[in-house]
């Protein structure tokens, strides 16, 4: 009656050691460089970490953090661009699959290859090519500026200009990824539903409204969700483009968690902004799942 | 009728404005790589592939920059990110989609927090820790920092879960262990999935420039993206625009002809990661 019992309990231990021993590997990395990293990270923002000393201080780096007129300028900064990348993202790219939706397969397929294909490319061969073309003394814009009879103008130096102009950059390539989910999304709908649809009158436009819209929630969804995430953290292209002027008005949370860790080697401090990324990272996350959770149920 | 045909005509050259629009730095990038210093100069700017070609440019990025040693540091770099990417992720994603064991909710759950955790977040803690293994200025150092595994996982998960359960009950009948099983009949099914992996680890390797750029200070390491970035820190003035976009092209052209070769694995692996989210 025991024997029976234990060999069973055997032969769920050995199983269960297999299968740890498949994950091994992703466990290994997982606690070298992701949750280790993690708490130290915590762990640091609660010390003057510099490039000698390493000192006790409590939640002082917290406390600087909201004190710091360039940390709080680097939040506005992040949120104002967000707030152009993010929904421009979804527009466009939601029309751009639209437009393809049901016609040719030639044109569906040329427009995911050519948005998809600057995303391949590496962001600094385009701050490369886009350096040239906003060049205010030559290059694409000064002629169309002189073509057009306008003033040219010095895009990356003026205040106003240089936030929407790096949105629209960054949008260039982060639109990629969403047209070719998108089209798939709307692939997917039965034509039986449009149909019905034009039988009842409804225009294209409505159609898309009420009929794609609803079906394609889950995707957009996760556009948005992993849209938030990426954008959050802009830092490249201003890093190549900018360097983060003029007058700061282009350093992000991330560019400065970067100036602070590896040019001025406060790494306690840099850790703190991390951690005030991450936080405010979370909360968006987690307000937008919980608005397309709560809207799903009915 | 009449009105709606009229508004696809609109949206249909809107949308090939678009497309020229998201192609012009490429093409400038291409064409410009191929003139002499002067053309950048002018104004209208010259736009003719055709007009004042010259190589120059490219003998002076190859003699300002080793381009061959960062091409050989950036394919090693990625080329094993890929593989240990491909070959843990194959592992867990197996473990996931097909076996029952204690912990497995737990450990599933603590994978999607990991995917969506910005690796960027981890980056000052990330170096420090690098530093105290002695991992930095060295590619086998970028290569263990920056492999990231949940995203694979999922993807070999999302995929390997289609794969049919008897097939797997035949092999352990015919004999088969569970290493076998794992070779035999999970790995050569899952090649559309391990293709679509590797695919998007190459792309964000070979054009990672944040970590590298951190992580490899010394001249003898530098990769294709910090080269580039050397080269356009060299100089603001007109004459080294020409071999900067050389450079570029010259790191362009490779992904964009690779991007050509496997469009379908690419179109394909997106959709496996997301639509079932």
């Amino acid at each position: 009656m025991l024997l029976p019992l234990m060999g069973r309990q055997m032969k769920k231990t050995k199983s269960n050691i297999i299968c740890y021993l498949f994950l091994l590997p992703w466990l290994a990395f997982l606690v070298v460089f992701t949750i280790y990293p993690f708490v130290y990270g915590i762990v640091m923002s609660l010390f003057n970490v510099t490039y000698k000393a390493r000192s006790f201080v409590g939640l002082t780096n917290f406390t600087e953090l909201f004190h710091d007129k360039m940390f709080l300028n680097a939040i506005h900064v992040t949120l104002k661009m967000c707030v152009i990348i993010i929904p421009g993202t979804i527009v466009v790219s939601l029309w751009i699959a639209r437009v393809v939706q049901d016609r040719c397969k030639l044109l569906q397929h040329s427009a995911k290859l050519v948005f998809y294909v600057t995303s391949i490319v590496s962001q600094v061969a385009l701050a490369i090519a886009w350096k040239f073309m906003f060049n205010p003394a030559y290059g694409l814009c000064a002629s169309i500026s002189d073509l057009l009879g306008l003033p040219r103008l010095d895009w990356f130096g003026k205040d106003t200009l240089v936030i929407p102009l790096v949105s629209v950059l960054v949008m260039t390539f982060s639109i990629s990824q969403p047209i070719v989910l998108f089209s798939a999304a709307m692939d997917s709908i039965p034509r039986d539903y449009y149909e019905v649809a034009e039988l009842e009158g409804a225009t294209r436009a409505k159609q898309f409204f009420s009929v794609t819209l609803p079906l394609i929630r889950p995707t957009l969804a996760f556009v948005a969700i992993t849209a938030t995430i990426a954008n959050l953290q802009v830092f490249v292209v201003p890093y190549l483009l900018t360097g983060g002027g003029p007058n700061y008005k282009t350093t992000t949370i991330l560019y400065m968690v970067y100036r602070n860790a590896f040019e001025f080697g406060r790494y306690g401090y840099a850790s703190a902004m991390g951690i005030v990324l991450f936080a405010i990272i979370a909360v968006l996350v987690f307000f937008q799942y919980q608005v397309t959770n709560s809207s799903e149920q009915y | 009728m009449k009105q709606r045909k009229r508004g696809w005509t609109v949206s249909l050259v809107l949308l090939m404005v678009m497309m020229a629009i998201s192609l012009l730095p490429l093409y400038l990038m291409i064409t410009g790589s191929f003139k002499p210093s002067m053309a950048f100069f002018m104004v209208p700017m010259d736009m003719n592939p055709f007009t004042n070609l010259s190589f120059n440019n490219y003998f002076t990025v190859f003699q300002k920059v080793d381009m061959f040693k960062a091409f050989r540091v950036s394919l090693f770099i990625t080329g094993m990110t890929v593989l240990i990417t491909v070959f843990i992720s194959a592992l867990g994603g197996y473990v996931f989609a097909k076996k029952k064991f204690s912990g497995k909710r737990f450990l599933f759950a603590l994978m999607m927090i990991t995917m969506m955790l910005p690796r960027q977040l981890l980056m000052v803690p990330n170096f420090i820790i690098a530093n105290s293994l002695s991992l930095v200025n060295k590619p086998m150092g970028v290569v263990l920092t920056s492999v990231n595994a949940a995203y694979g996982i999922f993807l070999c998960k999302q995929y390997m879960v289609s794969i049919m359960d008897e097939m797997m009950e035949a092999a352990v009948i015919d004999g088969c262990g569970e290493i076998c099983i794992f070779t035999k009949i999970i790995v050569p099914l899952s090649r559309p999935v391990f293709a679509a992996l590797a695919i998007f680890t190459f792309i964000s390797s070979w054009n990672d420039f944040i970590w590298q750029n951190i992580m490899l200070t010394s001249k003898a390491n530098r990769t294709i993206p910090l080269a580039l970035s050397y080269l356009i820190g060299l100089a603001d003035g007109v004459s080294t625009v020409g071999p900067q976009m050389a450079g570029a092209t010259l790191s362009a052209v490779p992904m964009i002809l690779f991007f050509l070769c496997f469009q379908r694995h690419f179109i394909k692996g997106i959709s496996i990661g997301a639509v079932k989210g």
